[in-house]
């Protein structure tokens, strides 16, 4: 402890040399010179700079991170951002804005030729429409033949009404030919003063649904879902009637006029889950026509 | 025992709380350092070891805490007579870093002033050498607890470590300033 007490004593004791006479001038002048200069010197430029980069640098780790994560996340996903941005305002429904039919240089079915099957082109009446700021495309033809390469449900020969809808963007050929793919359509359903029926029940609206997007880990898109079809003349409204005991109000609108069958048509955009079970079509004074419960919700 | 020596005023760093503005008129801030000059001197001197290198340095530190006094006096609530400390620390020991020079070397300045043969002056020689072997954030706190006479939780603002580290950092000083002296006794 002495000794401990004596060390303490020996460094107090240690003599420091004074400071120059001038010190306090000079520091005075130094001072006076640093208030004078703007108040952000090389310094603080110097900090700025680094702190940008400091800043730029925790945004790309926290904008990587977040994509890696979001990646996963349905709620990031692509078809998410592209129709809507919350679960509040993903539509439950939006009908489209509709644009006006115009007839395009499409094709049909194919010919068989000895060279191969060959598309048949044909004219296509186009329905135009906008949901959410995404183009999307409603094509009505019809179908004479049973050529068509990947229909995955085969029309019978006659002329059938095919309705098909592309949910945006440029429609990729199949595989081997010069058709272009559609997302989806039907044809041939049996509607009432449209289509007669093959032996089936027939209904006033017919039906077909596309669920655009990459698909998901589940098996299926992501969303939104189209459903669409054709109708009666009568039908000016089609109503959907959902499991949750939402009903949604579609309105139908005429076919080209140059079309030769007094179709109607009628497409929706609904919440991928969103099940609609019954199909109620009503005339111009709102009577209900029918309701066809689907055997399956869709 | 020099009168120099005696411990210095700002180990009461509590009292002088920071005021609106006191560090913002260039005459303050002289007040301020006029006030710490002995121990700044003190701590500069044992850290750097020449008198001009302690000049310089305070030079720097007080221009640096100058520069940084609004923002000091927005930030932070402690004393600014630590705060300068902790300033003119972190100016030596950047001079430090930039020359490499440790461990510190008497000059023939001081050991011209120690050139008296009396046993105090060549005792006083040892314990000099002995500190300047040391490495020099060991020699910082042994400087600021030993020479200045701060405390321990003042000390550890200067230095930017806990009153702990500051504990074992002396108690690690200590026993290397008696084995040096020992040593150079031998």
């Amino acid at each position: 402890m002495t000794a401990e007490h004596d060390l303490s004593r020996s460094l107090a004791s240690l003599p420091t040399p004074p400071l120059s006479e001038s010190f306090y001038r000079h520091l005075h002048a130094k001072l006076a010179s640093e208030r004078a200069l703007p108040t952000r010197g090389v310094g603080s430029a110097r900090r700025r700079l680094r702190r940008a980069l400091v800043f730029v640098v925790v945004g790309l780790a926290c904008a990587f991170t977040l994509s890696a994560v979001a990646a996963e996340t349905k709620r990031f996903g692509p078809v998410y951002w592209l129709f809507d941005r919350s679960e509040e305002r993903f539509p439950l429904l939006q009908v489209p804005t509709l644009g006006e039919w115009s007839s395009r240089e499409r094709v049909g079915g194919l010919v068989e030729t000895e060279t191969g099957l060959r598309p048949q082109v044909r004219p296509i009446p186009v329905l135009h429409g906008d949901v959410a700021g995404k183009r999307w495309e409603l094509q009505a033809f019809f179908e004479t033949r049973n050529g068509w390469p990947t229909m995955s449900r085969r029309s019978a020969p006659g002329h059938l009404l095919c309705v098909g809808l592309n949910p945006g963007g440029t429609p990729k050929p199949y595989h081997g030919t010069d058709v272009p793919r559609l997302g989806a359509f039907s044809c041939g359903q049996p509607v009432h003063g449209v289509q007669p029926s093959r032996g089936g029940e027939s209904h006033w609206v017919g039906f077909g649904v596309h669920v655009p997007g990459p698909i998901s880990a589940a098996g299926g898109g992501t969303g939104p879902k189209y459903l669409f079809g054709t109708a009666a003349p009568e039908v000016r409204r089609v109503d959907l009637e959902s499991n949750d005991g939402t009903v949604v109000s579609v309105p139908t609108f005429l076919g080209p006029s140059d079309f030769g069958v007094p179709a109607r048509f009628w497409v929706s955009v609904l919440r991928l889950e969103h099940l609609v079970h019954t199909l109620v079509p009503r005339d111009a004074e709102g009577n209900e026509l029918e309701r066809w419960e689907l055997p399956q919700a869709q | 025992m020099s009168a120099e020596a005696s411990p210095l005023p700002l180990a009461k760093p509590s009292r002088s709380r920071v005021e609106p503005a006191p560090l913002a008129s260039i005459d303050r801030f002289e007040d301020l350092i006029r006030r710490n000059e002995l121990g700044l001197r003190q701590f500069a001197y044992r850290l750097l070891g020449t008198r001009e290198e302690m000049e310089d340095a305070l030079q720097e530190a007080c221009l640096r805490a100058f520069r940084a006094a609004p923002r000091f006096q927005r930030r932070h609530h402690a004393s600014p007579d630590a705060w300068l400390y902790r300033v003119l620390y972190r100016t030596c020991m950047d001079r430090l870093r930039e020359r490499r020079r440790t461990p510190l070397l008497l000059t023939g300045e001081a050991q011209s002033s120690l050139a008296s043969s009396d046993d105090a002056v060549v005792t006083r020689l040892d314990v000099e050498r002995a500190l300047a072997q040391l490495p020099p954030q060991l020699r910082a706190v042994s400087v600021l607890v030993d020479v200045i006479g701060l405390d321990y939780a003042t000390t550890a603002k200067v230095v930017g470590v806990r009153p702990g580290t500051v504990a074992s950092r002396l108690s690690r000083a200590r026993a290397e300033l008696r084995a040096n002296l020992d040593e150079d006794r031998r």
